[in-house]
């Protein structure tokens, strides 16, 4: 018998097999479709929820995932299309803490440009995953929603119930802070 | 060396000038793909000086969301049988195959799902060959109707996809054949792009 990559074990075939399999009600390939990606969406996730509803939101995205993954045209793109569940989840969670939560409770008018220095890190990409953590939430979350999953301005202000001047603002002391770590690495 | 005292520590966003320009404007320049051309922008060395920084940030911002993910994996260690708890209770079941049988009263029957379960199986049990996705067509509510079989597979590098499909189509309706009551017409297995079915394998 020929010992061939992958006989043994469907977590070496490709996003597209597994998401394919996954689609077709396979829960053992879906399981792996949740290891392999569990913890970038935790990371999504982490960005813009607070701490304690990281993990319902992970759980969230993976129930949707399943219910819709048949759906899902270009399975080969199972990845981009978890994120944007994640972001969806994780703003729509936002969009229910605020409505539980008195407005005065929440600090918008943040000056800080965040820290002036990240904690040792071994690349640059991880150096600014930290400053990234270190940001304020709002700049966090602005930032994370208009250049990663690329919302609007009005739809950011829509989602984190801010004005959009003040969004605006938010964004330029995000990349300030972020480009000022980014040129340290150059 | 690389002594240069008292030289001032500036940022492409923070220069102190960028020409009358904001890392707002600049920003929203950058959005609408420099366009309409702006050449107060283009011809001043800090304004572009600041948007190739603005640009090298958002393209590397994917990556950096998933640099640190090990860091965030989830904190219930326990979060992917919570997650499988739920969904188990709303597997894909699809429509419901009536399996002929003589006990009185009773309503028999194998769900599609299941169908597509055991021509996974037999996927497994093929050296060299995953099975990607499975669809029944035709009227399986309706006993003795003709089906037919569409499995799409991937295959293993080097391999003769042929003689694996063959293999692969036989097994799956004798495990249909012994497991459910359809009567199954045809088999198409689809490899990737290439259509292989039943005939085309025993032609070789």
């Amino acid at each position: 018998v020929v010992s061939l990559p992958g006989r043994d074990s469907l977590g070496d075939a490709d996003d597209r097999t597994i998401a394919s399999r996954a689609a077709d009600g396979d829960i053992r390939a879906f399981e792996i479709l949740m290891r392999r990606y569990g913890s970038l969406m935790s990371a999504y996730a982490a960005r813009i929820v607070s701490p304690s509803d990281t993990d319902d939101v992970v759980q969230e995205t993976f129930i949707t995932a399943w219910q819709d993954l048949p759906n899902l045209e270009n399975l080969a793109s199972v990845r981009n299309w978890l994120i944007t569940i994640v972001t969806r989840k994780s703003v729509d969670r936002l969009r229910a803490r605020r409505d539980q939560e008195p407005i005065e409770g929440r600090d918008i008018e943040d000056a800080s440009d965040g820290p002036e220095e990240a904690a040792a890190a071994a690349s640059l990409d991880e150096a600014l995953s930290r400053v990234l953590s270190e940001l304020p939430e709002d700049q966090r979350r602005c930032w994370v929603l208009r250049e990663v999953s690329g919302y609007g301005y009005q739809q950011i202000a829509d989602e984190l119930g801010l004005p959009v001047s003040t969004v605006r603002g938010l964004l330029v002391r995000s990349r300030k802070t972020l480009v000022r770590e980014m040129e340290a690495w150059r | 060396m690389n002594n240069t005292p008292d030289e001032p520590t500036t940022t492409p966003l923070e220069p102190g000038d960028l020409d009358g320009h904001t890392v707002e404007s600049l920003s929203d320049y950058l959005d609408r793909g420099r366009e309409p051309r702006d050449p107060s922008i283009e011809s001043s060395p800090a304004a572009q000086n600041a948007l190739a920084a603005l640009s090298r940030l958002r393209a590397i911002a994917p990556r950096v969301l998933a640099a640190d993910a090990d860091h965030f994996a989830p904190e219930n260690e326990n979060w992917i049988k919570r997650i499988l708890d739920q969904i188990g209770v709303q597997a894909h079941a699809g429509r419901d195959i009536p399996i002929p049988h003589d006990v009185p009263g009773a309503v028999l029957s194998i769900s599609e799902g299941a169908v597509r379960s055991l021509v996974r199986d037999a996927g497994d049990a093929t050296e060299g060959l995953i099975v990607e996705r499975c669809r029944l067509d035709g009227d399986v509510e309706t006993p003795d109707t003709p089906i037919d079989i569409h499995v799409v597979v991937s295959t293993f590098d080097g391999l003769d996809q042929a003689e694996i499909t063959a293999e692969f189509s036989e097994r799956v309706r004798d495990v249909l054949a012994e497991h459910t009551h359809l009567n199954i017409r045809d088999i198409t297995v689809r490899v990737h792009d290439s259509d292989l079915s039943e005939e085309d394998g025993r032609a070789r």
